[in-house]
């Protein structure tokens, strides 16, 4: 039975490789790197059960989108860097590395060294826009999760 | 040539087992090597670069990540690096043969497969000088001939010519040295145009790594910058002791005994008799004879035979009364590493062919802490083929953005790796604990302690080396210090040292045991006192000059 869904990790690859990354990949190597995620993901929610509640909220929330994901990577990062979100992530990095297109699109950049330091810096100024946001929103929302929902059950 | 009939056991096949067993064929001996002997698989795809593996291999995961992905370092962690899952064996932390009671004082790496540690060494070749061999009972011009001798056995490429090359000295003939990548080459061109305020205000200089690698053009085994240097050198361009068990095959008088762990020697009236394995298939216990032995099996793997032989020698007991049965000292490594930007790079186009360990050294002088030895070396290595997982994850921001900036990064990203020299200090050491459950009936204990004058050297080189890499155009910051732990610089020495004190736990300079006369320990143990130059050579070096006397 296939647990983590494609969805999930088209979204993962895309979000953190560019748009159609994961389309570009042969069928082949998809399987490939499916049955991998999946080990990681049964690993992940297999010690889950040692993760609090909001890291388990948050993984959750971050995986119904690209803007959920943006903001809830970049609020992982600063406050909650062992979480299920984060392995996940640094999951598909890992297995991204070792695939020859995958590791292509993971490590590509720009040929000029002018646009290289223009890129990190906007790079740089679209992280501390997405963390501010994050800051915004997450909080209030996981409030709202305890508020209305009477059980939490954990992932 | 005629064969002595007597019999010499080698007791391991790392790269003092090794030259010890070659070096007693040469002169017509027979010998016995055993060892556990695990094979490494064959590698795949030889012809190929590390970045054409990832497109080539029907599994690329499984062999750069492990088929149960164990080489996926998880976020958090300290470690930034594990060694290939495919290479694992070669330094696993644990092992059923041999138990540790204990790691959080001294956490060693163990290796049981055919070639040792040298297996997987960092090929760094820098013979001892006479600084180094201060408080040893043996000096440099003892060692001459023997490093002469591995000089042949060995292609060294290196630079006698350079500012590092003239500091080192060199007796035996360098090949040319390894192709600098671009990082490389403008490192060393920033300092050249620094060298005499660098040398003059931080006491450091730079040049060309001294390599135990096949660079001559023409031979097959040349290096072909396939950046695979960690997983295996696919060329053998790369030294590694099974390519001199090879040349001792091709000897009758040589036989080679995988499958046996030694757990002690038999002994009577201070001599050894023979020798008592493990047959790792069988798992079962069985005798040898011998006349004379050779131990090799590591500072760790020999200090645990030579323990348990002691507390199974009822004279000797007798002898030591209430003593404790503990090995001499314990040495290693202290291995700091500096990560550094060079700001000059960023965004520069980096060669996917490459070699992949440091091709340039730093030779740091030490002045204030004289009882260290008077420099310290530093290998400094550009960043080209890891798996980068483990420091994207490190860098304080989310994944997509730390990955972006990493790779934007990459080719100015350096590591200069500083190896401590190390000297007995209070009660350091091992001794055997019982341990039923383990084949020699015991566990190892490691008691170690940092001496507080090798933090404050530690200290003093990590800051001079900062400031010399900021005058160099690099950053290195200040938190991204990694102090491993005590253990992590597989550079074990010291377990049963020469030393001119006469007791059974040393050796005498010629290495022969004051506990057995036909004994002798020719691996790390035998080093009273650690440099901090690389090991390897030195100790192939002792071997061969011991086995010459034998």
């Amino acid at each position: 039975m296939k647990i983590a869904s494609d969805q999930e990790l088209l979204l993962l690859v895309d979000y953190l490789m560019g748009n159609g990354t994961w389309a570009n990949v042969t069928s082949e190597r998809r399987a490939q790197f499916s049955k991998y995620y999946e080990k990681v993901w049964m690993d992940i929610h297999a010690a889950g059960s040692n993760s609090d509640r909001f890291s388990s909220w948050l993984s959750r929330f971050a995986l119904r989108g690209p803007r959920r994901l943006l903001l809830a990577d970049a609020f992982s990062a600063l406050l909650n860097r062992k979480g299920p979100l984060r392995q996940k992530l640094n999951a598909i990095v890992a297995l991204a590395e070792c695939e020859g297109s995958l590791y292509r699109s993971l490590s590509r950049v720009p040929e000029a060294i002018i646009q290289t330091w223009t890129e990190m810096l906007l790079i740089f100024m679209a992280y501390a826009l997405s963390l501010l946001a994050s800051f915004v929103v997450i909080p209030p929302m996981y409030a709202a999760h305890l508020l209305f929902s009477k059980t939490c059950p954990k992932q | 040539m005629p064969h002595n009939n007597k019999v010499t056991i080698v007791i391991g096949s790392g790269p003092s087992g090794a030259n010890a067993a070659l070096t007693l064929l040469e002169k017509g001996r027979r010998v016995v090597l055993m060892d556990v002997g695990n094979e490494e698989e064959d590698l795949p795809l030889k012809e190929n670069t590390f970045d054409e593996l990832k497109m080539l291999l029907p599994d690329p995961w499984q062999y750069l990540l492990g088929d149960r992905l164990q080489g996926i370092i998880p976020p958090g962690s300290v470690s930034v690096f594990e060694y290939p899952p495919s290479r694992n064996y070669l330094v696993r932390e644990e092992d059923k043969n041999l138990s540790v009671k204990s790691r959080k004082a001294f956490n060693p790496y163990i290796s049981h497969n055919r070639g040792g540690l040298g297996v997987a060494w960092g090929a760094n070749c820098v013979p001892f000088d006479e600084d180094d061999f201060v408080g040893m009972p043996v000096t440099a011009s003892e060692f001459r001939d023997s490093y002469l001798e591995m000089g042949n056995r060995l292609a060294i490429a290196g630079s006698a010519s350079d500012r590092v090359g003239t500091k080192l000295g060199s007796d035996t003939a360098l090949n040319n040295p390894l192709d600098l990548n671009d990082h490389d080459k403008a490192l060393l061109d920033a300092y050249s145009k620094k060298s005499k305020r660098i040398s003059e205000q931080f006491g450091i200089t730079i040049g060309r790594s001294r390599m135990a690698v096949d660079t001559l053009p023409g031979s097959p085994h040349s290096c072909f910058y396939c950046n695979r240097c960690l997983w295996g050198c696919p060329r053998g361009a790369i030294y590694d002791p099974r390519m001199t068990l090879r040349q001792c095959e091709a000897y009758s008088a040589f036989s080679y005994r995988p499958s046996t762990y030694v757990t002690r020697l038999i002994t009577s009236r201070r001599r050894v008799t023979g020798v008592e394995y493990l047959d790792t298939r069988t798992r079962e216990f069985i005798s040898e004879q011998a006349d004379l032995v050779i131990l090799a099996a590591g500072a760790i793997g020999s200090g645990a035979i030579f323990l348990r032989t002691l507390k199974n020698d009822s004279e000797l007991k007798l002898m030591l009364g209430n003593g404790e049965i503990k090995t001499q000292s314990l040495l290693d490594t202290k291995v700091v590493k500096l990560p550094y930007i060079f700001l000059r790079m960023i965004g520069r186009p980096i060669s996917a062919k490459n070699f992949q360990f440091n091709k340039l050294l730093a030779l740091i002088e030490n002045n204030d802490i004289p009882e260290y030895g008077r420099l310290v070396q530093g290998e400094i290595l550009s960043l080209s083929s890891l798996m980068y997982h483990p420091l994207i994850s490190k860098l304080p921001f989310g994944s997509r953005t730390s990955s972006k900036l990493f790779f934007r990064l990459k080719p100015s990203i350096g590591v200069v790796t500083i190896f401590l020299p190390d000297r007995p200090y209070l009660n350091n050491g091992m001794r055997l604990v019982t341990d039923p459950n383990s084949a020699g009936g015991d566990q190892l204990e490691f008691c170690y302690q940092s001496d507080p004058r090798k933090d404050e050297l530690r200290a003093n080189i990590v800051s001079r080396v900062r400031r010399a890499l900021r005058s160099l155009g690099c950053i290195a910051p200040r938190n991204a210090t990694m102090i491993l732990p005590d253990g992590a610089g597989i550079h074990y020495a010291g377990t049963i040292p020469m030393s001119e004190e006469d007791n059974i736990f040393t050796l005498d300079s010629d290495c022969r045991s004051r506990a057995y006369d036909n004994l002798y320990v020719v691996d790390g143990s035998a080093f009273p006192r650690l440099p901090s130059k690389s090991l390897t050579l030195s100790l192939m070096a002792n071997s061969v000059r011991v086995a010459k006397k034998l």
